[in-house]
């Protein structure tokens, strides 16, 4: 059978309805109406009603921790585990709570407190360890959220769920959320941006599926910028091409692309023209954005030197202010190597040294710079560590497995309670005594703070209406300034 | 027949109940309930229904008579008006001792009863009338008037004044919070609002009791003081709420919407803190833990209302473009918010266009656009703007007074901009600022005013006393391995740093080391150590980078000897491809790995070219098993058959303090000049790791990655 045939047989009832409901809507006198009611195209209704109400926070940058920091040597102080070194987890705390295949042929489960120290800092008084000396300055301007819990006990599904609200996979990202939403502030670059860097210690993968568009509109989909100094590829003209060349030879490619859309009806080659088309405008936007030679000494100073060098968490801190500052509406970074199995102290180390700077430098910069208050920050990973050692315990050198029942995340600006910390654990820093944040709680609060009511953001797919936070998920408003 | 029967039955019955009505209504100040019948007064709100449903049925049979006569439809319309009528007086007696319970808006009942009376007798006298003659329908209609008026007057008692109309609206009725109002306007009024009013109100006053006023609240209802200063515990609007939910007394009602646990919180704090009923709430410190609690309830109003009316939504869009954005706050919302984009791409004149939504703009995005003092001036007609950012734009001193001017700007960022100290006073002039960025500008924290009410943000401010370390420096060149004009380029990003290096593999000292001052050649091979330097900064950790000359290359390679399955990368041609395999990641597809045979391999010339040197570049890692060849021989001849061994070495043997460290390592192997076709590589892998290995006794393994024929 030819291609022709075949997309006419497949072409859906809902496609079917798209077109003639345009056919109509261009006869009718008001096409607008019709347009709605005939058209499957979702995502046109949904950008006409957002945001729902007056948002918090126009902007988001997510530090994803990648791999699970421990919350216990980091924000949550439990002293009861060193005083408990080396001694068996209770069964009564445990309660069931299934284990990892790394550690369910453990025979003991001997509890560790931090080897790093815990301080009070700033005038919220909010604990933190050694590890972020830098961090510990801006206490003031976050909310630590201590009680985040999930249901995924190992890495990817945890992930998936963390950034998509499924551990299956296939669902859209946050970030494609918001753009199908709230869609590009500024139209010459793409709503949602990734950028990836890798730590030192132990790491684990981050793969595209965590930035997919799933089954919305794959402008949607995140972009990814590369480590190298050409941050985004092939956006440099040919040789010999001149930008008016260019412009003229996307003109007649456009010509063509939609000669073909009329035949075939694929709305992806729709998508394409617009790529294209934003690719072109991108050819001024990237450059102006992406270059870093004349950083002032200052900017370097306070995110540290790495943040010249493409790949660094640092570049990538830095990066992500002047991506939030240029109107993209989700920066997401990944940081790799939290995965802290065993030498944790030893690698934690590493892995705070190289993020703590440029971290707190993030939220002092879009600070002074008077954007805090629309950017909302999120730092956290997905799942936290177990309060008891995995493999060879010593004072100074153990390990910690997964830990899904509870674990800290921090979030500033936008509309965040400035200062503050949510919900407790026990003693133990192993179960949740007060105020819970779940992930679809978390999405929740996020889409709130973006302006959006989170069982109002709906994609119909395969006969079903899809939102991030599925059928569950509560704004906390405790957090909320 | 049987229909007649019933007819004169019902008949009967009416007249009786008319009669017994009219007798009651006559000597109602005279009737007291018995006990007995208090009760059957609930009826009322049953039984009202019938009368109503059968009136519209009555009014439906009328309609559709015409077409389809039969003389039994008479009777069914007679039976018909005659039920309505025995029901209709049934309420009305119902209703009549309903009225007797206290707690209801006297007036209102009044007005109740006489139409509900009204409908009664109007609906016996249908009942007498022929239902053929028009008499009747004229009739009919006004005994629905009188049924919908007092149905809807009775319905006012039961759900309260403004029923109708708050389905739609009141359910989203909002308190906006305000500072300057009473604690008890804007946190405890909220609460009896939404639970206890629609039932203690001036027209329905359950116990006698109306919450809707402080002095109605003051005063209490039947069973005492709704709240009691002198004897807290014994305030009954404490007391009722605290009661276990299935009691009689409890409040509100079992099934009607219940207090919140917090709700009850702040109630109790506010009773027991006086009942303080004007004491604002900014009066209140921020510790009071009254205000604390009630703090958590109310809503406080984030956002500014704006009541100017909305600019035209095709005007807004066709001012957008890719280099301007203007959207409005939310769907809801007048306001109006622009972003400018990209410095190429801003153009002055696209604020004199914003001026067509002056009062609708209430924030300006010019972030990094290259506006000038010329342009603020084109600002000054945006009277409701509230939010202005300018960082890293051009303006200077000269276009703050206008700045200053604006009527309603809050929040003005000026951070890396060229303004002096001399705008301070000028800014402090403002009567709407109350936050100014003002980063990376040359003003200091000594220039500032500490009596002005506005809030300047220094930002980050470069710590001397703090020394950060350099990072290592980098190379400029794409690849290790050069081409034959290709030189050494190292560099560092940030401006002004010296790298100090060595090629003799000695760590570059910070101080003495070559400073590098343009790229320089290699012969061959060289190891590169650096080091960055600058003042103010610590020395870099030390960098090394493993350059390589292109070579001659062999027209073909070959392998001899079978690599292990897993690191094969491309096979032979890896070896003479001018692409360095990355220390560590065995699995790049630039490694060749060999653990159970040694390397064989051979290499094809072309019969011309002079050789002098082979050098095979390696991955050591003695502790990952990663070892040198314990021997490399060199075959040589212009028949594959014949050739001859030229070349032997033994490289040294491996001492315990190989174990650190993972590195590129080469074994060069000088040769007198041969022309010869062939070149064969043997190298024997360690057959046995030493006894102070972790693997003693167990096989090498023997990774390269590139050979290098000069």
């Amino acid at each position: 059978m030819n291609e022709f045939i075949e997309n006419r047989l497949n072409i859906t009832r809902r496609h079917f309805f798209t077109r003639t409901g345009m056919a109509i809507g261009s006869m009718a006198l008001g096409s607008l109406l019709v347009k709605d009611i005939f058209s499957g195209d979702e995502g046109n209704v949904a950008t006409l009603g957002l945001p729902h109400f007056a948002p918090k926070a126009k902007r988001i940058i997510y530090l994803f921790q990648n791999g699970a920091p421990s919350q216990l040597e980091t924000f949550s102080y439990k002293p009861k585990l060193k005083e408990m070194f080396g001694q068996d987890l209770p069964e009564s705390v445990r309660n069931g709570q299934r284990l990892t295949g790394m550690t369910s042929n453990q025979e003991k489960f001997p509890l560790v407190g931090s080897y790093f120290n815990f301080k009070q800092h700033g005038k919220s008084g909010i604990w933190m360890s050694e590890l972020f000396p830098h961090l510990s300055t801006i206490v003031d301007d976050i909310c630590v959220v201590h009680t985040m819990h999930t249901e995924a006990i190992n890495h990817d599904p945890a992930l998936t769920f963390m950034q998509t609200g499924a551990q299956q996979g296939n669902r859209p990202s946050m970030g494609a959320w918001l753009s199908y939403g709230l869609g590009s502030e500024n139209k010459n670059l793409p709503a949602f941006t990734v950028l990836l860097s890798r730590g030192r210690g132990n790491g684990q993968g981050v793969y595209s599926k965590l930035w997919t568009n799933g089954f919305l509109d794959s402008v949607h989909q995140g972009v990814q910028f590369s480590n190298s100094d050409e941050r985004v590829l092939y956006l440099n003209d040919m040789n010999g091409l001149d930008r008016k060349d260019r412009r003229n030879q996307l003109d007649e490619l456009s010509k063509l692309n939609s000669l073909s859309y009329e035949k075939f009806g694929d709305p992806e080659i729709k998508t394409k023209i617009e790529q294209y088309e934003m690719a072109y405008r991108m050819q001024t936007a990237v450059p102006e954005l992406t270059d870093i030679s004349k950083e002032s000494d200052k900017i370097i100073k306070m995110y540290g030197p790495d943040c010249l060098v493409p790949g660094t968490y640092a570049a990538n801190c830095l990066l992500a202010r002047k991506l939030s500052e240029s109107g993209v509406r989700f920066v997401q970074l990944y940081h790799q190597g939290w995965d802290t199995h065993g030498n944790l102290p030893n690698e934690m180390k590493m892995q705070a040294e190289d993020t703590d700077r440029p971290t707190a430098a993030l939220i002092k910069d879009l600070k002074q710079r008077g954007l805090l208050d629309e950017t909302l920050v999120i730092w956290g990973s997905e799942f936290g560590r177990t309060n008891y050692c995995q493999g060879g315990l010593k004072e100074d050198n153990y390990g910690r497995d997964h830990h899904p029942r509870s674990f800290s995340i921090w979030m500033a600006g936008g509309g965040i309670k400035p200062g503050v910390t949510y919900g407790e654990t026990d003693e133990f820093g192993y179960n949740i005594v007060k105020d819970p944040m779940h992930v679809n709680d978390f999405h929740a609060t996020v889409l709130h703070l973006m302006g959006m009511q989170h069982d109002r953001l709906v994609y119909k797919h395969l006969g079903r209406r899809y939102k991030l936070t599925d059928v569950a998920g509560r704004v906390i408003n405790d957090i909320l300034a | 027949m049987r229909m007649q029967y019933i007819n004169r039955v019902l008949s009967g019955i009416s007249f009786c109940l008319a009669f017994l009505l009219a007798f009651l209504l006559l000597f109602e100040d005279k009737l007291s309930v018995p006990g007995l019948f208090q009760s059957v007064g609930r009826l009322h709100v049953l039984s009202l229904h019938l009368p109503i449903g059968m009136l519209v049925l009555i009014s439906l049979l009328i309609l559709v008579k015409k077409k389809s006569f039969n003389p039994s439809f008479t009777d069914v319309l007679e039976t018909s008006v005659l039920i309505t009528s025995f029901f209709a007086f049934c309420t009305a007696l119902f209703g009549l001792v309903l009225s007797r319970e206290s707690g209801y808006d006297n007036e209102l009942v009044d007005f109740h009863k006489w139409w509900g009376v009204a409908t009664a007798y109007i609906i016996y006298f249908l009942s007498l009338l022929n239902t053929e003659k028009t008499f009747f329908k004229i009739g009919l209609a006004a005994s629905v008037l009188t049924l919908i008026v007092g149905s809807h007057l009775g319905a006012t008692i039961t759900h309260g004044e403004g029923y109708l109309q708050a389905s739609v609206d009141s359910q989203n009725k909002e308190y906006l919070f305000d500072e300057k109002a009473s604690l008890f306007q804007n946190a405890i009024y909220p609460i009896l609002d939404a639970k206890c009013v629609s039932c203690h109100n001036p027209k329905k006053r359950k116990g006698d009791l109306d919450l809707t006023t402080p002095a109605s609240i003051v005063k209490g209802g039947k069973n005492g003081l709704a709240i009691d200063n002198e004897k807290v515990q014994s305030s009954r609007l404490l007391e009722y709420i605290h009661l276990p939910e299935e009691d009689k007394k409890h409040m509100p009602p079992a099934g009607k919407p219940q207090l919140k646990p917090e709700e009850i919180l702040v109630l109790n704090h506010w009773i027991k803190n006086g009942a303080d009923f004007t004491k604002k709430w900014n009066e209140y410190a921020d510790e009071d833990s009254l205000k604390s609690i009630a703090g958590k309830l109310i809503k406080k109003p984030d956002l500014i209302t704006y009541d100017f009316e909305p600019a035209n939504p095709k005007l807004i869009e066709s001012l957008n473009d890719p280099f301007c954005t203007i959207t409005a706050l939310d769907i809801n919302s007048p306001a109006l918010k622009a972003s400018f984009f990209i410095r190429a791409g801003y153009q002055p004149s696209k604020l004199k266009e914003l001026q067509k939504i002056k009062s609708q703009l209430v924030e300006l995005n010019l972030s990094n656009m290259p506006v000038t003092d010329e342009e603020i001036k084109n600002m000054v007609s945006f009277t409701n703007l509230r939010k202005l950012i300018l960082n890293n734009s051009l303006i200077t001193d000269k276009g703050i007074p206008d700045l200053a001017k604006m009527p309603n700007l809050g929040s003005l960022a000026l951070s890396g901009t060229k303004i002096t100290k001399a705008s301070i006073p000028v800014l402090n002039q403002s009567k709407s600022l109350s936050e100014v960025f003002i980063w990376n500008t040359d003003i200091g924290i000594s220039d500032l005013d500490s009596t002005s009410s506005i809030h300047y943000y220094l930002g980050y401010q470069t710590d001397i006393n703090e020394i950060q370390k350099l990072n290592i420096p980098s190379i400029l060149n794409a690849s290790t391995v050069l081409d034959k004009n290709d030189s050494v380029r190292l560099y560092h990003r940030i401006p002004g740093t010296i790298i100090r290096y060595t090629i003799n593999d000695s760590v570059p000292d910070s101080t003495s080391a070559p400073i590098f001052k343009q790229p320089f050649a290699i012969s061959h091979h060289v190891n590169v150590n650096a080091r960055a330097v600058k003042d103010g900064w610590l020395a870099s950790n030390m960098a090394s980078y493993s350059f390589f000359q292109k070579g001659i290359s062999p027209v073909s390679t070959s392998l001899l000897s079978v690599p292990n399955e897993k690191y094969r990368g491309e096979g032979a041609e890896l070896l003479t491809n001018n692409i360095k395999g990355a220390i560590g990641n065995l699995i790049d597809g630039n490694w060749l790995g060999f653990r159970e045979n040694h390397m064989e391999a051979l290499f094809e010339f072309d019969g011309n070219t002079t050789i002098k040197e082979v050098l095979i570049s390696i991955n050591k890692s003695v502790n990952s098993y990663l070892v040198p060849p314990v021997s490399v021989e060199l075959f040589a001849g212009n028949d594959t058959l014949q050739l001859k061994s030229i070349k032997k070495i033994i490289p040294p043997a491996l001492v315990e303090s190989d174990l650190k460290g993972n590195k590129n390592e080469t074994i060069s192997i000088p040769i007198d000049g041969i022309k010869n076709k062939y070149i064969k590589i043997k190298a024997l892998n360690n057959p046995k790791l030493p006894k102070w290995h972790r693997g003693k006794g167990e096989k090498g393994w023997l990774f390269i990655d590139e050979i290098f024929f000069y």
